[in-house]
């Protein structure tokens, strides 16, 4: 049996769905929005879990930040099957540049031991910026495959299928690698209640950021603020006034030479 | 000041035109197609021709390694290549990196981003050097004549690809006027053939909504923050619910007409105009309307 030693970056990500803005300042009410581990982070997590399903793998996971958030982060994902988990502690993590998460993660690949595959979510779900694994993969000099929907494994190389704008690509290569999975690639397992009692026992390996960072850069933000594109929002309600409605319509395309 | 940016698609030189002009940087492109490199002969002087025969992220890697140090502003675009290859710029010269910005200000250092799936908007200040993706059309200039020279970069990758172009069924939703978007609220592929009309019927494009297209194989494009940017005049979208996923893709539309049958729907809060109805009613209506305009 092929034997894969897997990493899995995660993040602890604002629950966007669920988000809420002050209605006087327009600023994000942080403390009523769920955090919980990024959905692409969690394909990423599910594609480990199967590679070692089918051909074994030791699966760690490393996240950056430190609070009762992430601590109930990295359980999930010793529920879900991983084998061993460190927290950097960072009370700021969140507001460490992409670029800094990276450097971290790199120091913390070099410290540990380079890993077969490294595979982590395309983009988190507040940011979004999907960049971590191309900045990891030139810090690292190892391959990427990026945005991978299909993921599959012939006992020498990974072949990753990937969605773009213009069309659909193959990327095939043999590890090390990063791999970037999509969170539309698989439906994340759900834990049993063993395995969420078993991830209670399980050990937590917390290391100090100073030791993966010698410089911290936070991003520094002004402000945020809710984004409205300024939209007429005229609404018509009355089924009868439908008529009247794609008139208004038919209006518009006539305005702008469509019609 | 001296930029370089990266260009993926021929629908974003104009944008890079602007950009230059209007922060008055002397930019140089990169670009993995020879169709790109050629048209940037027109309006930048300096073009890197990366010689592949489609986009490969380590080939470009490679390539960056070879020409992209020393800049003091790097340029992509918010598509998915683009944030790809901003990335390994700020990996291999350690540089901060921005995705989604939709205002810089060199004077008083500061950009503008999209963040939470386009729901909030985020000042952050900056200092050069410095790597951004762009949103579509913030910055918008004419082709200027200019007669550019381009070097082309041989290099090596280690993964192997390949690629099979997306067949557009009709008109590119990314060059339309008139985009008809089509959401869940369809409970068929068979009935997407309204969508389809609709859009012929105005000279336009169709497209739908992720799921459609991912989750059920409906269509073959989506729009959305993971898939097409678009930025007609007017934005029909149909039986969609609004997800900011989607709404992304789609915020540089001039006009934005709904169709949901659910009042409460988020889509009417990003709408000009939004009709409460069973787009299986409104939509035969709709197009019954067009015909008689045109007399068909």
């Amino acid at each position: 049996m092929i034997y894969m030693k897997i990493l899995v970056p995660i993040k602890l990500s604002l629950d966007t769905s669920q988000i809420k803005f002050d209605e006087s300042t327009g600023e994000p009410i942080y403390e009523a929005i769920p955090k919980k581990m990024g959905d692409a982070d969690k394909c990423a997590l599910e594609e480990a879990l199967k590679i070692k399903d089918d051909i074994g793998a030791s699966i760690t996971v490393v996240t950056i930040g430190y609070s009762r958030e992430h601590i109930r982060m990295i359980r999930d994902a010793y529920a879900m099957g991983v084998d061993e988990a460190y927290i950097v502690k960072a009370a700021d993590g969140d507001k460490l540049s992409v670029r800094n998460i990276a450097e971290a993660i790199k120091n913390f690949i070099d410290e540990k031991g380079l890993y077969d595959v490294i595979l982590l979510g395309q983009w988190s779900n507040d940011t979004h910026s999907s960049t971590l694994h191309s900045i990891l993969s030139a810090m690292l000099n190892i391959p990427l495959i990026p945005n991978v929907d299909k993921l599959e494994y012939d006992g020498e190389s990974f072949r990753g299928l990937s969605n773009m704008e213009d069309g659909i690509y193959t990327f095939e290569s043999k590890p090390p690698l990063i791999i970037s999975i999509t969170s539309e690639a698989n439906l994340p397992r759900i834990p049993t209640l063993k395995d969420i009692l078993r991830a209670k026992r399980m050990k937590i390996n917390e290391l100090e950021l100073d030791k993966y960072l010698s410089k911290p850069i936070y991003v520094s933000i002004k402000s945020v603020k809710r984004y409205l594109v300024e939209r007429k929002k005229v609404l018509f309600k009355d089924e009868e006034k439908i008529d009247e409605a794609l008139e208004k319509v038919i209006n518009i395309f006539r305005g702008e030479g469509l019609l | 000041m001296k930029g370089l940016a990266y260009i993926d698609d021929l629908n974003w030189i104009k944008d890079f035109i602007g950009l230059s002009r209007e922060l008055n940087i002397e930019l140089d492109i990169f670009t993995h197609s020879r169709s790109i490199a050629e048209k940037a002969t027109d309006s930048f002087k300096k073009i890197y021709y990366i010689d592949i025969e489609y986009f490969n992220p380590d080939s470009i890697l490679n390539g960056l390694r070879i020409f992209g140090e020393g800049y003091d502003l790097y340029i992509t675009s918010t598509t998915q290549k683009g944030r790809i290859v901003s990335g390994y710029i700020a990996g291999l010269f350690g540089y901060n990196v921005y995705s989604d910005v939709t205002k810089i200000d060199l004077n008083k250092n500061y950009v503008e981003r999209l963040v939470y799936g386009g729901l909030g908007k985020a000042i952050i200040n900056v200092e050069l050097p410095l790597i951004l993706s762009l949103v579509k059309g913030v910055y918008h200039g004419e082709i200027s004549g200019i007669n550019g020279n381009i070097e082309t970069i041989k290099v090596d990758t280690r993964v192997k690809s390949t690629f099979k172009v997306r067949e557009l069924l009709g008109v590119d939703p990314t060059k339309a006027d008139v985009v008809i978007g089509a959401g869940r609220g369809f409970k068929n592929r068979e009935d997407l053939s309204m969508v389809e009309e609709l859009a012929k019927l105005l000279g336009g494009a169709w497209s739908v909504t992720r799921p459609l297209a991912a989750d059920y194989g409906w269509c073959n494009h989506w729009i959305g923050i993971s898939g097409l940017n678009i930025s007609p005049k007017i934005y029909l979208i149909i039986g969609s619910s609004g997800q900011p996923h989607h709404m992304l893709g789609a915020r540089s539309s001039k006009f934005i007409i709904a169709v949901n049958k659910d009042p409460d729907a988020p889509i009417f809060q990003e709408c000009d105009y939004g009709i409460v109805g069973d787009l299986y009613k409104v939509v035969p209506q709709l197009i019954k309307k067009i015909k008689e305009i045109k007399g068909l």
